[in-house]
């Protein structure tokens, strides 16, 4: 099933790519490509719904993600991601100044 | 202006929050949580001495005791915590071209720590203060902030080296 869907991000460690405070459009199906360098919606048993970059895909099918940002939690503590934990793609971005970014 | 739309839709309904999420607030760094944490283990020592000399202890005591334990330990995992954070995430190629001896300093620091949390030595906590005064001085030099030293206006009352904001 194809689902469209709005998220606010707070936190910087997607920046300069998504900035704090910005809205983000994301969609999700069953057929989503797992691509790496894109942005994804994750549910992170820690940190709860982030945003983060796809880095890589390991050889046992596990998902590697990384934040824009220096400050950004590190691949290592966010951990090796499920595939079932993916639950959107990031499609564009709109900051503050109302500016859209399709990612 | 489409910002301002979502931004009052959000009022009314709520968008879910995903978090971006850093270590700690984005740039936002100060070794002054390292400094409070190890005047912190020297005061638990200073009570654990105390305690440890009471020739006759009560169940009362005895409680003192543990929780006085517990708190330096925790103190100490928050001393390396903090270290590793400024260390790791703040100190890039500029700040240790300028102060090569940062990464021996932090080894020591967290070697010291775990001497601090394995004892109960006013000596290894002492050691541990101005390790841990030297890495908040290079610090602080590292943000064009310059300091002063001081006795902190609070039990044990030991030097500390604070930046001088007004200065700067």
């Amino acid at each position: 099933m194809f689902k469209l869907g709005i998220d606010k991000i707070v936190g910087g460690s997607m920046s300069p790519t998504i900035k704090d405070g910005s809205f983000v459009i994301f969609f999700s199906s069953k057929k989503m490509k797992i691509t790496p360098n894109k942005v994804y919606r994750l549910s992170h048993p820690q940190f709860g719904s982030i945003i983060k970059r796809l880095s890589f895909e390991d050889a046992d099918g596990n998902f590697w993600f990384k934040g824009d940002s220096h400050d950004s939690t590190s691949l290592k503590k966010i951990g090796a991601i499920t595939k079932q934990q993916i639950n959107g793609r990031i499609w564009l971005t709109i900051d503050i100044k109302s500016c859209i970014t399709f990612l | 202006m489409l910002h301002k739309i979502l931004h009052s839709i959000d009022k009314k309904f709520t968008f879910n929050v995903s978090k971006a999420h850093c270590d700690i607030p984005c740039k936002i760094y100060d070794p002054i949580e390292i400094q409070v944490a190890v005047l912190t283990i020297i005061r638990t020592t200073d009570l654990l001495v105390e305690l440890n000399g009471k020739e006759i202890k009560t169940p009362n005591d005895n409680a003192q005791f543990s929780r006085l334990v517990a708190q330096k330990e925790e103190h100490g995992i928050k001393v390396k915590e903090s270290v590793r954070v400024i260390w790791g995430d703040y100190f890039k190629a500029p700040q240790l071209e300028k102060f090569p001896e940062t990464h021996d300093l932090v080894h020591k620091i967290m070697l010291t720590t775990s001497k601090a949390k394995q004892n109960i030595d006013k000596d290894v906590s002492l050691e541990l203060l101005s390790l841990v005064n030297r890495f908040a001085e290079i610090f602080w030099d590292t943000k064009g902030v310059n300091i002063y030293k001081a006795k902190c206006p609070y039990p044990p009352a030991l030097e500390v080296v604070y930046p001088d904001l007004k200065e700067s």
